[in-house]
Protein backbone atom coordinates (compact mmCIF):
# COMPACT_ATOMS: atom_id res chain seq x y z
CA UNK A 1 0.00 0.00 0.00
CA UNK A 2 1.56 3.60 -0.80
CA UNK A 3 -0.50 6.60 0.41
CA UNK A 4 0.46 10.22 -0.18
CA UNK A 5 2.32 11.91 3.01
CA UNK A 6 3.11 15.47 3.44
CA UNK A 7 6.33 16.39 4.79
CA UNK A 8 5.94 19.57 6.77
CA UNK A 9 8.78 20.69 8.10
CA UNK A 10 11.13 18.29 10.18
CA UNK A 11 8.80 15.82 11.28
CA UNK A 12 7.05 13.61 8.87
CA UNK A 13 3.04 14.06 9.53
CA UNK A 14 0.99 11.98 8.37
CA UNK A 15 -1.97 13.52 6.30
CA UNK A 16 -4.59 11.88 3.75
CA UNK A 17 -4.36 14.07 0.94
CA UNK A 18 -8.01 13.99 -0.87
CA UNK A 19 -7.88 14.00 -4.24
CA UNK A 20 -10.66 15.77 -5.76
CA UNK A 21 -12.33 15.46 -9.33
CA UNK A 22 -11.01 18.56 -10.16
CA UNK A 23 -7.55 17.87 -9.84
CA UNK A 24 -7.61 15.28 -12.81
CA UNK A 25 -8.88 18.01 -15.17
CA UNK A 26 -6.26 17.73 -17.90
CA UNK A 27 -4.23 21.08 -18.81
CA UNK A 28 -1.68 21.89 -21.12
CA UNK A 29 0.60 24.56 -22.03
CA UNK A 30 1.71 26.71 -25.37
CA UNK A 31 4.87 28.23 -23.99
CA UNK A 32 6.77 30.00 -27.06
CA UNK A 33 7.07 32.93 -29.43
CA UNK A 34 6.31 34.38 -32.94
CA UNK A 35 9.60 33.89 -34.28
CA UNK A 36 9.16 36.09 -37.63
CA UNK A 37 8.08 36.39 -41.11
CA UNK A 38 10.21 34.68 -44.37
CA UNK A 39 10.17 34.85 -47.77
CA UNK A 40 7.49 37.92 -47.60
CA UNK A 41 8.74 40.13 -51.07
CA UNK A 42 8.04 43.33 -49.71
CA UNK A 43 10.12 46.63 -48.65
CA UNK A 44 7.62 47.70 -46.53
CA UNK A 45 7.25 46.90 -42.40
CA UNK A 46 5.40 43.90 -41.88
CA UNK A 47 3.80 43.15 -38.13
CA UNK A 48 1.53 39.72 -37.33
CA UNK A 49 -1.64 39.73 -35.54
CA UNK A 50 -2.76 35.75 -33.57
CA UNK A 51 -5.83 35.39 -32.25
CA UNK A 52 -6.25 32.51 -30.52
CA UNK A 53 -9.58 29.72 -31.65
CA UNK A 54 -10.21 26.60 -29.83
CA UNK A 55 -13.23 24.33 -29.02
CA UNK A 56 -15.79 25.02 -26.08
CA UNK A 57 -13.77 22.51 -24.19
CA UNK A 58 -11.24 24.56 -23.54
CA UNK A 59 -10.73 27.21 -21.12
CA UNK A 60 -8.15 29.65 -21.12
CA UNK A 61 -6.82 30.45 -17.68
CA UNK A 62 -3.77 31.94 -17.74
CA UNK A 63 -3.29 35.09 -19.14
CA UNK A 64 -6.44 36.31 -17.85
CA UNK A 65 -7.69 38.22 -21.35
CA UNK A 66 -7.75 36.69 -24.56
CA UNK A 67 -7.35 40.05 -26.57
CA UNK A 68 -4.94 38.44 -29.09
CA UNK A 69 -1.53 39.64 -29.53
CA UNK A 70 0.07 42.30 -31.56
CA UNK A 71 3.80 42.37 -32.70
CA UNK A 72 6.30 45.34 -33.11
CA UNK A 73 6.58 46.07 -36.87
CA UNK A 74 10.20 44.90 -38.36
CA UNK A 75 11.96 45.62 -41.37
CA UNK A 76 14.20 43.09 -43.57
CA UNK A 77 16.74 43.01 -45.96
CA UNK A 78 15.34 40.90 -49.15
CA UNK A 79 15.68 36.83 -48.03
CA UNK A 80 16.16 38.20 -44.39
CA UNK A 81 13.76 36.92 -41.77
CA UNK A 82 11.22 39.74 -40.66
CA UNK A 83 11.69 39.39 -36.67
CA UNK A 84 9.05 39.85 -34.35
CA UNK A 85 10.17 37.86 -31.53
CA UNK A 86 6.44 38.06 -29.77
CA UNK A 87 6.20 35.48 -26.63
CA UNK A 88 3.25 34.22 -25.44
CA UNK A 89 2.16 31.49 -22.38
CA UNK A 90 -1.14 29.63 -22.72
CA UNK A 91 -2.60 28.15 -19.73
CA UNK A 92 -5.68 25.99 -20.77
CA UNK A 93 -7.83 23.76 -18.91
CA UNK A 94 -9.22 21.00 -20.54
CA UNK A 95 -12.71 19.06 -20.40
CA UNK A 96 -13.00 18.29 -24.35
CA UNK A 97 -10.18 17.75 -26.38
CA UNK A 98 -12.38 18.72 -29.46
CA UNK A 99 -11.50 21.91 -30.94
CA UNK A 100 -7.48 21.95 -30.37
CA UNK A 101 -6.50 25.62 -30.02
CA UNK A 102 -5.24 27.31 -33.30
CA UNK A 103 -3.57 30.42 -34.25
CA UNK A 104 -5.45 32.53 -36.78
CA UNK A 105 -2.65 35.11 -37.81
CA UNK A 106 -2.92 37.83 -39.70
CA UNK A 107 0.22 39.65 -41.12
CA UNK A 108 -0.09 43.10 -41.64
CA UNK A 109 2.11 45.67 -43.95
CA UNK A 110 2.97 49.25 -43.04
CA UNK A 111 4.17 51.17 -46.09
CA UNK A 112 6.00 54.31 -46.09
CA UNK A 113 3.54 56.57 -45.46
CA UNK A 114 2.68 55.37 -42.56
CA UNK A 115 -0.59 53.25 -43.63
CA UNK A 116 -1.19 50.01 -42.27
CA UNK A 117 -3.12 47.51 -44.78
CA UNK A 118 -3.83 43.73 -44.22
CA UNK A 119 -1.15 41.56 -46.16
CA UNK A 120 -1.76 38.26 -45.71
CA UNK A 121 -3.71 35.24 -43.93
CA UNK A 122 -2.83 31.68 -42.11
CA UNK A 123 -4.14 29.48 -38.97
CA UNK A 124 -1.23 27.54 -37.22
CA UNK A 125 -2.40 24.52 -35.39
CA UNK A 126 -0.60 24.07 -32.06
CA UNK A 127 0.81 20.32 -31.64
CA UNK A 128 -0.63 17.91 -30.20
CA UNK A 129 2.60 16.18 -28.52
CA UNK A 130 4.79 17.46 -25.67
CA UNK A 131 7.86 19.11 -26.28
CA UNK A 132 9.53 21.53 -28.60
CA UNK A 133 7.99 22.14 -31.56
CA UNK A 134 8.71 24.97 -34.66
CA UNK A 135 6.12 25.47 -36.81
CA UNK A 136 5.98 27.32 -40.36
CA UNK A 137 2.41 28.44 -41.59
CA UNK A 138 2.01 29.58 -44.94
CA UNK A 139 0.37 32.46 -45.94
CA UNK A 140 -2.25 33.78 -48.41
CA UNK A 141 -3.69 37.00 -49.58
CA UNK A 142 -7.27 37.35 -50.73
CA UNK A 143 -7.09 38.66 -54.23
CA UNK A 144 -11.05 38.71 -55.32
CA UNK A 145 -14.28 36.30 -55.02
CA UNK A 146 -15.24 33.73 -57.83
CA UNK A 147 -18.76 34.67 -58.66
CA UNK A 148 -19.43 31.29 -60.51
CA UNK A 149 -19.94 29.91 -57.19
CA UNK A 150 -23.20 30.77 -54.95
CA UNK A 151 -22.64 30.19 -51.19
CA UNK A 152 -26.17 31.53 -50.48
CA UNK A 153 -29.45 29.49 -51.68
CA UNK A 154 -31.40 32.00 -53.74
CA UNK A 155 -34.66 31.89 -51.59
CA UNK A 156 -32.27 32.65 -48.32
CA UNK A 157 -33.32 35.68 -46.64
CA UNK A 158 -30.50 38.22 -46.62
CA UNK A 159 -31.45 40.07 -43.65
CA UNK A 160 -31.10 36.89 -41.47
CA UNK A 161 -27.49 36.45 -42.59
CA UNK A 162 -26.00 39.62 -41.15
CA UNK A 163 -22.13 38.01 -40.88
CA UNK A 164 -21.90 38.88 -44.84
CA UNK A 165 -17.92 37.43 -45.87
CA UNK A 166 -17.50 40.23 -48.07
CA UNK A 167 -19.22 43.52 -49.08
CA UNK A 168 -18.07 43.98 -52.33
CA UNK A 169 -19.78 43.87 -55.26
CA UNK A 170 -19.01 40.43 -57.00
CA UNK A 171 -19.83 41.81 -60.38
CA UNK A 172 -16.66 44.08 -60.26
CA UNK A 173 -14.33 41.11 -60.07
CA UNK A 174 -12.11 42.34 -62.40
CA UNK A 175 -12.31 45.76 -62.44
CA UNK A 176 -11.41 45.07 -58.67
CA UNK A 177 -8.70 43.60 -59.11
CA UNK A 178 -7.21 46.00 -61.03
CA UNK A 179 -8.12 48.84 -58.88
CA UNK A 180 -6.52 46.94 -55.94
CA UNK A 181 -3.43 46.76 -58.00
CA UNK A 182 -3.16 50.64 -58.58
CA UNK A 183 -4.25 51.77 -55.30
CA UNK A 184 -1.96 49.11 -53.84
CA UNK A 185 -5.02 48.30 -51.30
CA UNK A 186 -5.71 44.62 -52.26
CA UNK A 187 -8.80 43.04 -50.41
CA UNK A 188 -8.99 41.72 -47.20
CA UNK A 189 -11.36 39.29 -44.92
CA UNK A 190 -14.43 40.82 -43.15
CA UNK A 191 -14.34 38.13 -40.84
CA UNK A 192 -11.90 35.56 -39.58
CA UNK A 193 -14.44 32.95 -40.27
CA UNK A 194 -12.74 31.40 -43.52
CA UNK A 195 -9.72 30.70 -41.34
CA UNK A 196 -11.25 28.23 -38.63
CA UNK A 197 -13.50 24.77 -38.95
CA UNK A 198 -14.88 26.12 -35.75
CA UNK A 199 -16.77 28.96 -35.89
CA UNK A 200 -18.73 30.93 -38.53
CA UNK A 201 -18.84 30.28 -42.00
CA UNK A 202 -16.18 28.09 -43.10
CA UNK A 203 -17.52 27.08 -46.00
CA UNK A 204 -17.67 30.35 -47.19
CA UNK A 205 -13.99 29.75 -48.15
CA UNK A 206 -15.05 28.14 -51.24
CA UNK A 207 -15.77 31.55 -53.54
CA UNK A 208 -12.71 33.21 -52.48
CA UNK A 209 -9.28 33.68 -54.70
CA UNK A 210 -5.86 33.85 -53.37
CA UNK A 211 -2.52 34.44 -54.08
CA UNK A 212 0.48 32.49 -52.11
CA UNK A 213 2.47 34.79 -49.59
CA UNK A 214 5.34 34.26 -47.07
CA UNK A 215 5.43 31.88 -44.05
CA UNK A 216 5.24 32.77 -40.28
CA UNK A 217 7.55 30.59 -38.04
CA UNK A 218 6.38 29.98 -34.37
CA UNK A 219 8.09 27.71 -32.02
CA UNK A 220 6.26 27.10 -29.08
CA UNK A 221 6.38 24.09 -26.84
CA UNK A 222 3.85 21.81 -25.23
CA UNK A 223 3.62 20.99 -21.84
CA UNK A 224 0.56 18.35 -20.70
CA UNK A 225 -0.78 17.57 -17.48
CA UNK A 226 -2.71 14.37 -16.78
CA UNK A 227 -2.95 13.21 -20.16
CA UNK A 228 -1.41 10.13 -19.77
CA UNK A 229 -3.39 9.44 -16.68
CA UNK A 230 -6.57 10.24 -18.47
CA UNK A 231 -5.56 8.10 -21.75
CA UNK A 232 -4.82 11.04 -23.89
CA UNK A 233 -2.04 10.74 -26.23
CA UNK A 234 0.70 13.34 -26.69
CA UNK A 235 2.38 13.25 -23.16
CA UNK B 1 12.52 -7.67 7.23
CA UNK B 2 14.97 -10.25 8.51
CA UNK B 3 15.86 -9.33 11.97
CA UNK B 4 13.62 -9.72 14.31
CA UNK B 5 14.00 -10.12 17.81
CA UNK B 6 11.47 -11.47 20.12
CA UNK B 7 11.35 -11.12 23.37
CA UNK B 8 11.21 -14.58 25.64
CA UNK B 9 10.86 -14.25 28.88
CA UNK B 10 9.05 -17.28 29.29
CA UNK B 11 11.99 -19.51 30.78
CA UNK B 12 12.62 -16.80 33.26
CA UNK B 13 8.57 -17.15 34.79
CA UNK B 14 9.31 -20.86 34.74
CA UNK B 15 11.25 -20.85 37.61
CA UNK B 16 9.26 -19.32 39.92
CA UNK B 17 6.96 -21.45 41.95
CA UNK B 18 3.05 -20.97 40.85
CA UNK B 19 3.55 -18.46 37.84
CA UNK B 20 2.53 -19.70 34.52
CA UNK B 21 3.31 -18.75 31.38
CA UNK B 22 1.95 -15.27 30.87
CA UNK B 23 1.41 -15.13 27.27
CA UNK B 24 -1.65 -17.09 27.01
CA UNK B 25 -1.01 -17.80 23.21
CA UNK B 26 -0.65 -14.47 22.06
CA UNK B 27 2.53 -13.11 20.16
CA UNK B 28 4.91 -10.31 21.96
CA UNK B 29 4.57 -7.58 19.49
CA UNK B 30 7.12 -7.37 16.91
CA UNK B 31 10.24 -5.53 17.16
CA UNK B 32 12.64 -4.50 14.29
CA UNK B 33 15.86 -4.42 15.12
CA UNK B 34 16.52 -0.66 14.19
CA UNK B 35 13.58 0.73 16.04
CA UNK B 36 11.38 1.78 13.06
CA UNK B 37 8.03 0.26 11.96
CA UNK B 38 6.78 -0.39 9.01
CA UNK B 39 4.93 2.01 8.23
CA UNK B 40 7.46 4.71 9.61
CA UNK B 41 9.26 3.29 6.65
CA UNK B 42 7.01 3.51 4.54
CA UNK B 43 6.42 7.34 5.26
CA UNK B 44 10.00 8.02 5.10
CA UNK B 45 9.93 6.45 1.29
CA UNK B 46 10.55 9.45 -1.54
CA UNK B 47 8.12 7.71 -3.64
CA UNK B 48 5.29 8.29 -1.14
CA UNK B 49 6.04 11.69 -0.34
CA UNK B 50 3.83 14.44 -2.33
CA UNK B 51 5.93 17.00 -2.38
CA UNK B 52 4.98 21.12 -2.22
CA UNK B 53 6.61 22.35 -5.77
CA UNK B 54 8.60 21.43 -8.20
CA UNK B 55 11.69 22.62 -9.11
CA UNK B 56 13.39 23.49 -12.47
CA UNK B 57 17.08 23.47 -12.73
CA UNK B 58 18.81 24.70 -15.97
CA UNK B 59 22.48 26.13 -17.12
CA UNK B 60 23.50 26.96 -20.39
CA UNK B 61 26.26 28.55 -22.38
CA UNK B 62 25.43 31.34 -24.86
CA UNK B 63 27.79 30.31 -27.30
CA UNK B 64 28.22 32.53 -30.60
CA UNK B 65 26.47 34.83 -32.46
CA UNK B 66 26.43 37.15 -35.45
CA UNK B 67 25.13 40.45 -35.83
CA UNK B 68 25.07 42.74 -39.09
CA UNK B 69 28.53 43.73 -39.40
CA UNK B 70 30.03 43.83 -36.37
CA UNK B 71 33.35 43.20 -35.05
CA UNK B 72 32.79 43.53 -31.38
CA UNK B 73 29.80 42.80 -29.37
CA UNK B 74 29.33 42.10 -25.82
CA UNK B 75 26.38 39.90 -24.96
CA UNK B 76 23.95 40.71 -21.53
CA UNK B 77 21.51 38.18 -20.70
CA UNK B 78 18.31 38.30 -18.08
CA UNK B 79 15.73 35.56 -16.43
CA UNK B 80 12.45 36.30 -16.58
CA UNK B 81 9.92 34.69 -15.35
CA UNK B 82 6.50 34.84 -13.99
CA UNK B 83 6.16 36.32 -11.05
CA UNK B 84 4.09 35.04 -8.28
CA UNK B 85 4.33 31.07 -8.80
CA UNK B 86 7.92 31.47 -9.53
CA UNK B 87 10.89 31.84 -6.72
CA UNK B 88 14.36 32.31 -7.80
CA UNK B 89 16.70 30.37 -5.76
CA UNK B 90 20.15 31.58 -5.17
CA UNK B 91 23.12 29.57 -4.76
CA UNK B 92 25.90 30.72 -2.60
CA UNK B 93 28.22 31.43 -5.94
CA UNK B 94 25.31 34.16 -6.82
CA UNK B 95 23.95 35.23 -3.63
CA UNK B 96 24.48 39.19 -4.43
CA UNK B 97 21.77 38.77 -7.45
CA UNK B 98 18.78 39.48 -6.75
CA UNK B 99 17.65 38.62 -9.86
CA UNK B 100 19.42 35.67 -12.53
CA UNK B 101 21.72 38.53 -14.96
CA UNK B 102 25.27 38.75 -16.65
CA UNK B 103 26.95 40.59 -18.67
CA UNK B 104 29.87 38.68 -20.50
CA UNK B 105 33.42 39.86 -21.95
CA UNK B 106 33.81 41.94 -25.16
CA UNK B 107 34.69 39.75 -28.13
CA UNK B 108 35.90 40.26 -31.39
CA UNK B 109 35.46 38.24 -34.74
CA UNK B 110 38.02 36.04 -35.38
CA UNK B 111 39.32 37.81 -39.31
CA UNK B 112 37.18 39.73 -41.90
CA UNK B 113 35.87 37.07 -43.45
CA UNK B 114 33.93 35.92 -40.92
CA UNK B 115 31.62 37.58 -38.69
CA UNK B 116 31.05 35.11 -35.94
CA UNK B 117 31.94 36.28 -32.63
CA UNK B 118 31.99 33.73 -29.40
CA UNK B 119 31.44 34.39 -25.90
CA UNK B 120 31.40 30.95 -24.62
CA UNK B 121 29.39 32.48 -21.86
CA UNK B 122 28.03 30.33 -19.36
CA UNK B 123 24.91 30.38 -16.68
CA UNK B 124 22.78 28.22 -14.45
CA UNK B 125 19.66 29.05 -12.82
CA UNK B 126 17.80 27.65 -10.17
CA UNK B 127 13.52 28.28 -9.60
CA UNK B 128 10.94 26.53 -7.35
CA UNK B 129 7.84 26.63 -8.87
CA UNK B 130 3.88 25.23 -8.50
CA UNK B 131 2.67 26.38 -11.86
CA UNK B 132 3.78 26.32 -15.07
CA UNK B 133 2.49 29.29 -16.18
CA UNK B 134 5.43 32.00 -16.58
CA UNK B 135 8.35 29.75 -17.69
CA UNK B 136 11.27 31.49 -17.19
CA UNK B 137 12.82 33.30 -20.68
CA UNK B 138 16.26 34.41 -21.16
CA UNK B 139 16.49 37.83 -22.80
CA UNK B 140 19.67 38.84 -24.40
CA UNK B 141 21.09 42.18 -25.07
CA UNK B 142 23.59 42.94 -27.25
CA UNK B 143 26.39 45.59 -27.02
CA UNK B 144 29.34 46.92 -28.46
CA UNK B 145 31.73 50.20 -29.33
CA UNK B 146 30.32 52.57 -31.78
CA UNK B 147 32.47 54.45 -34.03
CA UNK B 148 33.72 57.11 -31.16
CA UNK B 149 33.78 54.13 -28.74
CA UNK B 150 31.17 54.61 -26.59
CA UNK B 151 29.04 51.43 -25.84
CA UNK B 152 25.61 50.88 -27.21
CA UNK B 153 22.92 48.59 -27.79
CA UNK B 154 23.43 46.48 -31.22
CA UNK B 155 20.02 44.08 -30.63
CA UNK B 156 18.14 42.45 -28.17
CA UNK B 157 16.25 38.89 -28.55
CA UNK B 158 14.73 36.13 -26.24
CA UNK B 159 14.34 32.53 -26.05
CA UNK B 160 11.75 30.30 -23.66
CA UNK B 161 14.04 27.67 -21.97
CA UNK B 162 13.26 24.20 -22.92
CA UNK B 163 10.08 22.10 -21.11
CA UNK B 164 11.80 19.14 -21.15
CA UNK B 165 14.70 17.79 -19.38
CA UNK B 166 18.17 17.11 -21.22
CA UNK B 167 20.59 19.07 -23.44
CA UNK B 168 18.98 21.39 -26.30
CA UNK B 169 20.18 24.02 -28.95
CA UNK B 170 18.37 27.21 -29.58
CA UNK B 171 18.92 29.94 -31.52
CA UNK B 172 17.63 33.67 -30.43
CA UNK B 173 16.98 36.24 -33.32
CA UNK B 174 18.20 39.34 -32.96
CA UNK B 175 16.52 42.60 -33.85
CA UNK B 176 17.67 46.98 -33.57
CA UNK B 177 14.95 48.86 -32.81
CA UNK B 178 14.61 51.63 -35.56
CA UNK B 179 15.08 55.63 -34.45
CA UNK B 180 11.99 57.59 -35.20
CA UNK B 181 12.90 59.39 -38.52
CA UNK B 182 16.04 59.76 -40.52
CA UNK B 183 17.13 62.62 -38.63
CA UNK B 184 16.82 61.34 -35.23
CA UNK B 185 18.89 58.57 -36.17
CA UNK B 186 21.48 60.21 -37.57
CA UNK B 187 21.66 62.87 -34.95
CA UNK B 188 21.52 59.87 -32.37
CA UNK B 189 24.79 57.74 -34.75
CA UNK B 190 26.44 60.97 -33.50
CA UNK B 191 25.59 61.42 -30.38
CA UNK B 192 25.93 57.76 -29.49
CA UNK B 193 22.18 58.06 -28.42
CA UNK B 194 21.32 55.25 -30.60
CA UNK B 195 17.64 53.96 -30.70
CA UNK B 196 17.89 51.92 -27.75
CA UNK B 197 15.02 50.00 -25.38
CA UNK B 198 14.86 51.41 -21.76
CA UNK B 199 14.40 48.12 -19.30
CA UNK B 200 15.14 45.93 -22.12
CA UNK B 201 14.24 42.39 -19.86
CA UNK B 202 10.66 43.78 -19.36
CA UNK B 203 10.05 44.99 -22.96
CA UNK B 204 11.29 42.08 -24.23
CA UNK B 205 9.74 39.02 -22.04
CA UNK B 206 6.27 40.24 -21.69
CA UNK B 207 5.46 41.62 -25.23
CA UNK B 208 2.76 44.53 -23.94
CA UNK B 209 3.35 47.66 -25.64
CA UNK B 210 5.68 46.43 -28.37
CA UNK B 211 2.52 47.64 -31.29
CA UNK B 212 4.03 50.19 -32.20
CA UNK B 213 7.58 49.77 -32.27
CA UNK B 214 9.49 49.17 -35.36
CA UNK B 215 12.89 46.89 -35.60
CA UNK B 216 15.11 45.40 -37.95
CA UNK B 217 16.63 41.91 -37.97
CA UNK B 218 20.55 42.13 -37.56
CA UNK B 219 21.69 38.71 -36.37
CA UNK B 220 21.22 35.53 -34.67
CA UNK B 221 23.13 34.02 -31.02
CA UNK B 222 23.61 30.47 -30.81
CA UNK B 223 22.25 28.78 -26.92
CA UNK B 224 22.97 25.79 -25.77
CA UNK B 225 20.48 24.44 -22.85
CA UNK B 226 20.57 21.65 -20.63
CA UNK B 227 17.43 20.91 -18.14
CA UNK B 228 17.05 18.92 -14.91
CA UNK B 229 13.23 18.81 -14.07
CA UNK B 230 12.63 18.05 -10.06
CA UNK B 231 9.10 16.47 -8.86
CA UNK B 232 7.25 17.05 -12.48
CA UNK B 233 5.59 13.70 -12.35
CA UNK B 234 3.98 13.98 -9.07
CA UNK B 235 2.08 16.85 -9.95
CA UNK B 236 1.05 15.45 -13.37
CA UNK B 237 3.45 16.90 -16.23
CA UNK B 238 5.94 14.84 -17.71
Amino acid sequence: MSMPYQQTGNQIDYQEIKQTKADLKAEVHFIGQIVGGLDFQTDDGLFCELAIDCGDGWDLLQPGNNKGIQTQTSYANPGQLFSWGHPFDLHFSVSNISGWPKALLKVWRLDSSNKIDACSYGTALFPRSAGYHQITCETWTPTGENLDLEVRKPNEDLATNTDQFSKFDRSLDWRFQALSFYMENPPRLTTLAPLTTDKGDFARRKILNSISNGKVIIEVEVVMKNFKRLSFSGQ
Amino acid sequence: MNTRNYKKDVSDQGSIKGQTNQNFGYSQPQQFQDGISRIQEEMMDPRNIQPDSMFVNFSGVLECGECEDEESLRIEYAVKYGGDDWTYLKTSNNADDAEPSGISQLSTSRNLHSRNIVWNFPFECNFQTKNIFGWPQVVVRLSGPDFMGRSVAKGYGSVHVPTQPGYHERVIRIFKPLPISGFTGFLGYLLGNTAELKNFDKVISSGEGREVTRVKSVGYVKVKFHVTLVNFDKFGYL
